[in-house]
């Protein structure tokens, strides 16, 4: 059998000598420690689960998940080789485009390892429209999330409920930012419009009306037994696995550690607004599920403080920079609370036109670099819960 | 948690290069330090049993080598700190934290990808953002024409320089006494 | 202009069509107002056009009334490609054999600057784009937009159901008749 010449692969042939597949160099590195009688199956690049261009190599042993490993790179963007490239001003737009579901998160991020190098002060105002800017992006982005976890366990409805107000969101953060989905409305030494009337009416009458959907999403969706059974006690990520992987955010926080950089190294005004850090009573997929739940609320609480305590004012500083400013020589390390974890922007100059390095850490990068130790020994439907609970935006991962 | 003076000490006695303590509020460090290659896995070490995790690792290229930054911070509470280590260019090798820290093994090998250094003893050592070097040729992409000097960047400004010929190959003020103020 | 370098190793991607088995032209009229009243896209969403992608599937823009809203996973029971996003190289061989892996008739949308020409990631000395997918494919109708509003995605749709048919069925929105 293995001597004919059949004009194609013999499968026995294969099945005993995994090698000799054809494939790629990912795959055939990955075949390297194959053990006969398994499949190798590729998840991605292209599949119909939310979260981008991801990869990923699984050997199957049956339907369990034997080991598996991550591909990057199908959407690298080469967004810190723009950084040296080119000048700050000319940089803001790659930062919506990073992370385009917190893209006000990234904007903050690097805007702010920027003025924080240059010693610029920014006034109260912007500071105010920024946070209200950057909550309700997050609520936007965990909405998604919301609706696109759910797909990926076989539930199409609540995706139309999410994107509905997803886009009631848009149209707000619309006024001020002027795009739908991929903003950058900061800009060096405060933000670049202000919130009219009509911007803080919509923003009125919209918290109180997500708060109501809120209650019908928790009885149809958190307490769907179909939901529990798919989550509860899949993919348990404890404290020392966050460490040992250098993960952050919601994944942390259902682990159990209080860790939140808007209360660690508060940045902006988050010093004067108040609010609970959620830690999960669970480190499964259903806490992470929760915990993102709980943050939805609250931002929705944080920005109706903000609305109380914003002060009128300017909101661009005094001789703010102009598109010709040069960086002041220096390093600068910036941190933000993105919706999935620790942003943050190592900022390097030399004085010159562009910067000299702009490294971009992704908190998506540290967290699916878990993946493959969490998803180990799971059944594939469950190793499918884990990436979305872990929610994963590639273009950050790869930048 | 540990007070940032004592991790100040306790590299010290690891060897340091060079020992900086810097503002949190302008640099989002509180204290950093260059050290010898050789001492990076001891100071991790310390670092995990300490509860800190690794951010990232930042590789920089400097006109007299590579400068790899490793930033780490507390499951406690705000510190954040980072480890530096200078890669020559005729030996552009630094140490692998895999064993330690496994989230360092992705880090790592986007550095190799954009500086094309070697991290010795990581698991994996395959392009992990671009594409396979059978197909994609070109040099490493960040690599730089004319780098700057790290005197020139600033990353010293405030350091106290522990190790003189460190502080030769740098070009920096050789005084012992060097302090920045941190409030 | 610097030349486009070889991505692929091997020719274009394979685009031919068989001519159609009844060639009546009130037949095959037929049956291209129902393929184009029932487009079937593949869900090959890559970057931040793939949002806006859904947004036009979802509720408020809702692509289903003009009859494209079955995304389709696999490629083979697809017939309209959405490039919605940027074309890295590493992206580009399977991009091309998800194009041939196809069945014909098929129509390709490129959406959003970056799958026009490579959008905000042209700069000098970029090395991992490709810029514009119609260096890899043949692109029937470009929405340009970063990234286009769900309504020009639409648009896209209705341009190619008029490639198809030969006229636009929808009316036109006032600002765009004048």
């Amino acid at each position: 059998m293995t001597g004919c010449n059949l004009g194609f692969i013999n499968p026995l042939s294969v099945l005993e000598n995994p090698g000799t597949m054809a494939g790629d160099f990912y795959s055939r590195n990955f075949e390297k420690k194959a053990v006969p009688g398994r499949i190798i199956l590729n998840l991605g690049p292209q599949h119909p689960s939310t979260h981008g261009v991801l990869r990923v190599l699984c050997e199957l042993d049956g339907e369990y998940v034997a080991r598996c490993e991550p591909v990057l790179g199908y959407l690298h963007r080469m967004h810190e080789k723009m950084g040296e490239v080119k000048t700050p001003w000319q940089f803001l737009p790659n930062l919506g485009r990073i992370d385009y579901l917190h893209p006000l998160a990234w904007n903050w991020a690097f805007v702010g390892a920027a003025e924080k190098l240059a010693g610029l002060t920014v006034p109260p105002r912007a500071e105010w429209l920024r946070l209200i800017g950057c909550e309700l992006n997050r609520v936007g982005s965990h909405l998604l999330w919301w609706g696109a976890f759910v797909m990926d366990l076989g539930g199409f409805t609540p995706i139309l409920y999410a994107f509905e107000e997803r886009e009631k969101i848009n149209d707000i953060l619309q006024i001020i930012t002027g795009s739908r989905l991929t903003m950058s409305n900061f800009r060096f030494g405060g933000v670049c419009a202000d919130g009219d009337s009509r911007f803080f009416r919509l923003i009125q009458e919209f918290i109180p009306y997500l708060r109501e959907r809120l209650k019908m999403y928790k009885g149809l969706v958190t307490d769907n037994v179909i939901l529990r059974r798919r989550l509860e006690g899949i993919g348990p990520i404890d404290v020392d696995m966050c460490q040992r992987y250098g993960a952050t955010g919601p994944i942390l926080r259902a682990a159990g550690s209080p860790r939140d950089t808007r209360q660690d190294y508060p940045y902006g005004v988050y010093d004067q607004v108040d609010f609970p850090i959620p830690t999960g009573p669970v480190n499964d997929s259903f806490g992470r599920y929760l915990v993102r739940l709980v943050e939805i609320e609250t931002s929705l609480s944080i920005v109706e403080q903000a609305l109380k305590a914003i002060p009128e004012g300017p909101i661009m500083m005094e001789k703010a920079p102009k598109v010709t400013w040069k960086l002041p020589a220096g390093e600068s390390y910036m941190a933000v609370e993105g919706a999935r974890g620790q942003i943050c922007v190592h900022l390097v100059s030399d004085g010159g036109q562009t910067p000299y390095r702009v490294k971009l850490r992704a908190p998506g990068f540290s967290n699916l670099s878990l993946f493959a130790e969490a998803a180990q020994g799971t059944i594939l439907a469950d190793a499918i819960a884990i990436l979305g609970s872990l929610d994963l935006v590639i273009p950050e991962v790869d930048r | 948690m540990r007070d940032p003076e004592k991790w100040l000490s306790s590299w010290r006695n690891l060897g340091a290069l060079t020992l900086s303590r810097h503002d949190l509020a302008k640099e989002g460090l509180t204290v950093s330090a260059f050290l010898p290659p050789k001492s990076l896995l001891k100071a991790a070490q310390e670092l995990k049993q300490a509860r800190f995790s690794l951010l990232d690792v930042s590789v920089l290229e400097a006109a007299e080598g590579f400068v790899v930054t490793y930033h780490f911070d507390s499951l406690d509470g705000p510190a954040r700190l980072a480890l530096r280590v200078l890669a020559p260019k005729k030996k552009p090798v630094a140490p692998s934290l895999w064993s330690i820290f496994q989230g360092a093994e992705w880090h790592e090998r986007e550095s190799a990808d954009f500086y094309g250094l070697i991290f010795e003893n990581n698991p994996n050592p395959i392009p992990l953002l671009l594409p396979d070097p059978e197909e994609f040729t070109s040099p490493p992409p960040l690599r730089k024409t004319t780098p700057s000097s790290i005197a020139k960047l600033g990353l010293l400004a405030q350091a106290e320089v522990l190790d003189p010929d460190f502080g030769e190959l740098l070009g920096l003020a050789n005084s012992p006494n060097a302090q920045g103020g941190s409030e | 202009m610097a030349t486009p370098e070889k991505i692929l190793s091997g020719p274009l991607a394979q685009c031919q069509v068989d001519p159609p088995i009844i060639n009546i032209k009130p037949v095959n009229w037929f049956f291209d107002i129902n393929r184009a009243m029932s487009l079937w896209p593949v869900t090959f969403g890559l970057a931040c056009c793939a949002i806006e992608m859904m947004s036009a599937s979802m509720a408020r823009f809702d692509i289903a009334r003009f009859g494209a809203e079955v995304f389709r996973p696999s490629v083979r029971q697809a017939d309209l490609m959405m490039v919605t996003g940027t074309v890295t190289k590493k992206m580009a061989k399977p991009l091309v054999r998800l194009y041939e892996q196809m069945p014909a008739p098929k129509y390709v949308m490129a959406c959003g600057n970056c799958a026009i020409s490579g959008g905000p990631f042209k700069f000098e000395g970029q090395y991992g784009v490709v810029e514009g997918v119609d260096q890899l494919i043949p692109v029937d109708v470009y929405v340009p937009g970063c990234p286009p509003r769900p309504e020009a995605i639409l648009e896209g749709v209705f341009k190619i159901q008029e490639l198809i048919t030969g006229r636009r069925w929808w009316p036109q929105p006032r600002e765009m008749a004048s």
